[in-house]
């Protein structure tokens, strides 16, 4: 016989042991539910993701009692277990334990408003029906006294037959009380109390017809689900029910469909008759008005100065991402730049080394390290704008704007963010609750122009533009080339809607919730999770992408291209112009540079030469390299930025080998016009394809993007060359 | 009469809510009959609408104001 060895328990947190129990957070949104999440959980947290479903899941680690721990799960905020959104549809799901990959919670924690406990209790009643144990947590307690609400709490709790309990996250002791009473609930077997059902909420017949098709099925159906499928047919319920169920089951809900008598709307008038019942029994209210709240929410709803105080906050946000992110940057620029020469001195020996690490690796990864400060201001933003109320207010003024599109007054902020930057832009698109609307949102904000097309824009413009024609097109040209992207993206945005993908136009119902202090803690974890994630996950895949790219502008690397150049300009005396030269030799006969001369009949009719197309073709993982690259082509040394006078005039004096000057304001202007419309942002093209966790519509975004640039520049250029201009 | 057609500030009590698309969302977020709404606010050109409704706030489309019938009373 053996003996068992002591084992050393492994310190994977997050491994499962069987026998750990879980309990799912639910409830409506705005109900204080990551508030609550995050007060039980602490840091103890992380996001997961259930395996084909496109909605991250948070999970957290509870300790009810002294080693005695269980999972907390965050599911998604719903109004009802009939779900519309793919997050709700997750909620549903995993409530009734019909996701494959998780097991079904052990207990449900439900947060109720106790400020809006009608509506909360809607929820509850369809929760009362799936057979799992509940926990009431009634939120916004502290604000019930200000908003002349008195509520009998004990009342309550006998009414809905469950563990009812007041919460308030700043009040320790009442953190307490609810993880002891969870601990109660958990500890011991059976001894958590079931839900009783509301009565009255299914028609006698429809009761009957319920319970038949709970008994006749193998798979032990819920209440709910069973009532569901009377009325709905349900593909997920389906698959785990055999043919001849499934066919029981629709010849029922024929004869229903019939007889007309019930339907699913009385169904949850019954729900609400219930609530209503019950609110008047323990609730009772007092008109107290909020003449300062209301008057301020008027304002900032107002129809005309609503919209200006908007585009004002707007403003503010963006000049902050400029102003407080520049110093932030510029510290990121500088380690990494610090970082470069250090590891490209120490490597001196081994220069094909030294230039994949400091080129390659540290030029790569920190070109995209350095937007880290614009994610975690925009992101703190957002939170702020969403956790105080206010964007939601923002969405109801902007929706007649952009209804036309399809698109509705959600996706306003990621469209507005990618102004700064497409990745936060892209990744603030999760606040939609409609996968399709989503999709467009996501696939139309990198048209917006971002900072980074910003040095495009001024080096064209300060080197083609404002000699010709002044500062004041200067500053127009600006002006156009940022509103261009918005100009092409409403109507794209309304062929991929109403054409493409044929949107459902979606109910744009959405709640207003009361205006709010946000609190430090949910802030701080969302900013934390976007800029921990951003840095990780598009972090590896530009490490892989700058590799590749360096690879292919620095080989092949013979060394009979330097000593060509060498000998053909040995009355060059100045170093550093030949070191220039040599360097540009080499791009000249990298493969980058093959691919520009070989690429250039493609962009030729859009005016462009083949120092321009490997300027193109080295600025798709990101667009600010052409700068880079162009001052390579043009011997000035890689090192040169917008200001720099060098490039300027190397780019003015250059010419085709007939002697015709390479640019002119056409050029310039078609190749900012090819600027702002293409996808030269590997970081966003990764970043979509993270989100939307769809490798084709990255592509798609790709192809689409850089599709259109090349037309609009073609046909700019063109229309130009007819026009007389060269 | 549907919700669409009542002014800033009045109020009406709901009578049904037309079968469609949305009129299940519409339900469950509490748009049932015998409730009473008020209408808060309009955006600019009139759309989306803001009403009161089982005392909270709700932002509703045109569209699906005017599947909701209601009777002043």
């Amino acid at each position: 016989m053996k003996t068992r060895a002591p084992q050393l328990l492994k310190r994977d947190d997050f491994r499962r042991p069987a026998n750990r129990k879980t309990i799912a957070v639910v409830g409506n949104p705005n109900t204080g539910k990551s508030t609550l999440f995050n007060s039980l959980s602490g840091a103890r947290q992380r996001i997961a993701n259930y395996p084909g479903v496109t909605v991250d899941q948070k999970v957290g680690r509870l300790e009810l009692a002294e080693g005695f721990e269980c999972d907390l799960v965050d599911l998604p905020g719903s109004y009802s277990l009939k779900a519309i959104s793919p997050d709700e549809q997750v909620a549903a799901d995993a409530i009734m334990g019909r996701i494959a990959s998780a097991r079904r919670p052990d207990l449900l924690l439900l947060t109720v408003d106790a400020t809006n406990l009608q509506r909360n209790l809607f929820l509850f009643s369809q929760l009362s029906e799936v057979g799992l144990p509940v926990v009431v947590a009634l939120t916004m307690v502290d604000v019930l006294a200000d908003s002349g609400i008195s509520l009998n709490l004990e009342g309550l709790q006998k009414e809905l037959g469950v563990p009812t309990i007041g919460f308030d996250a700043r009040d320790r002791a009442s953190v307490e009380n609810l993880r002891k009473l969870l601990a109660r609930q958990l500890q011991g077997s059976g001894s958590a109390r079931l839900p009783k059902p509301p009565a009255n909420i299914y028609p006698p017949g429809v009761k009957k017809s319920v319970e038949d098709i709970i008994k006749n099925t193998a798979t032990p159906l819920t209440r709910f689900e069973a009532a569901s499928l009377l009325f709905y047919q349900n593909n997920i319920l389906e698959q785990v029910l055999k043919p001849d169920e499934v066919n029981a089951i629709d010849e029922i809900r024929k004869k229903w469909q019939k007889k007309a008598s019930a339907s699913y709307e009385q169904i949850n008038n019954n729900r609400y008759k219930w609530a209503r019942t019950v609110v008047s029994k323990v609730e009772k209210r007092s008109g107290v008005s909020q003449t300062l709240v209301n008057k301020i929410d008027a304002i900032l709803t107002h129809k005309v100065l609503g919209l200006g105080i908007f585009i004002g906050v707007m403003y503010l946000v963006f000049q902050a991402i400029y102003t407080w992110a520049t110093p932030l940057m510029d510290g990121i620029e500088w380690v990494f730049g610090y970082l470069s020469e250090s590891a490209g001195s120490a490597l001196v020996d081994m220069p094909t080394l030294a230039s994949l690490i400091s080129d390659g690796i540290i030029g790569g990864v920190g070109s995209v390290v350095v937007f880290l400060p614009q994610i975690i201001i925009l992101f703190a933003f957002i939170a702020l704008l969403e956790a105080s109320g206010y964007l939601s207010r923002a969405s109801f003024l902007m929706d007649g704007l952009l209804s036309w599109t399809g698109l509705n007054g959600r996706s306003f902020i990621p469209m507005l963010s990618s102004f700064a930057c497409a990745i936060p832009g892209v990744m603030a698109a999760r606040v939609m609750p409609d996968a399709r609307a989503r999709l467009t949102t996501i696939l139309i904000s990198p048209l917006m122009s971002c900072s980074a097309r910003l040095p495009v824009y001024l080096l064209l413009i300060s080197t083609f533009v404002e000699p010709v024609f002044g500062v004041f097109w200067a500053g127009f040209t600006l002006f156009a080339m940022h509103g261009l992207g918005l100009v092409v993206a409403l109507p794209l945005a309304w062929l991929l809607n109403k054409r493409i993908l044929r949107t459902p136009s979606l109910p744009f119902v959405l709640e207003m919730p009361p205006y709010r202090l946000p609190r430090m803690q949910n802030l701080w974890y969302r900013v934390f999770e976007a800029a921990r994630k951003f840095t990780v996950r598009a972090g590896t895949i530009i490490f892989a992408l700058s590799i590749v790219i360096w690879f292919l502008s620095y080989f092949p690397r013979d060394a009979s291209v330097e000593q060509q150049v060498r000998a053909q300009n040995q009355q060059v005396t100045s170093a550093v112009e030949l070191e220039n030269k040599i360097t540009a030799a080499y791009l000249e006969q990298s493969y980058l540079g093959r691919m520009g001369k070989f690429l250039q009949p493609v962009f030729a009719p859009l005016g462009y030469d083949w120092k321009i197309t490997v300027g193109i073709v080295g600025a798709f993982p990101a667009r600010e390299v052409i700068i880079a690259t162009l001052g390579i082509i043009y011997n000035v040394g890689s090192d040169v930025d917008e200001e720099s006078g060098a490039l300027k005039e190397k780019m003015q004096a250059a010419t085709h080998e007939d002697g015709r000057p390479v640019y002119s304001p056409l050029v310039a202007l078609s190749l900012m016009i090819f600027f702002a419309l293409c996808a030269q942002c590997m970081s966003t093209i990764a970043t979509v394809q993270r989100e939307l966790k769809s490798t084709r519509w990255a592509a798609f975004l790709f192809f689409y993007m850089t599709g259109l640039a090349y037309v609009f520049a073609l046909v700019f250029y063109q229309a130009g060359l007819a026009l007389g201009f060269s | 009469m549907t919700i669409a057609d009542l002014h800033i500030g009045s109020s009406a009590t709901i009578v049904s809510v037309d079968p469609g698309l949305h009129a299940m969302r519409l339900n469950e977020m509490g748009l049932v009959s015998g409730e009473t709404v008020t209408v808060t606010k309009k955006a600019l050109w009139g759309d989306p609408i803001e009403v009161k409704v089982m005392n909270y706030q709700l932002c509703l489309r045109k569209d699906e104001a005017s599947a909701i019938k209601v009777t002043i009373k």
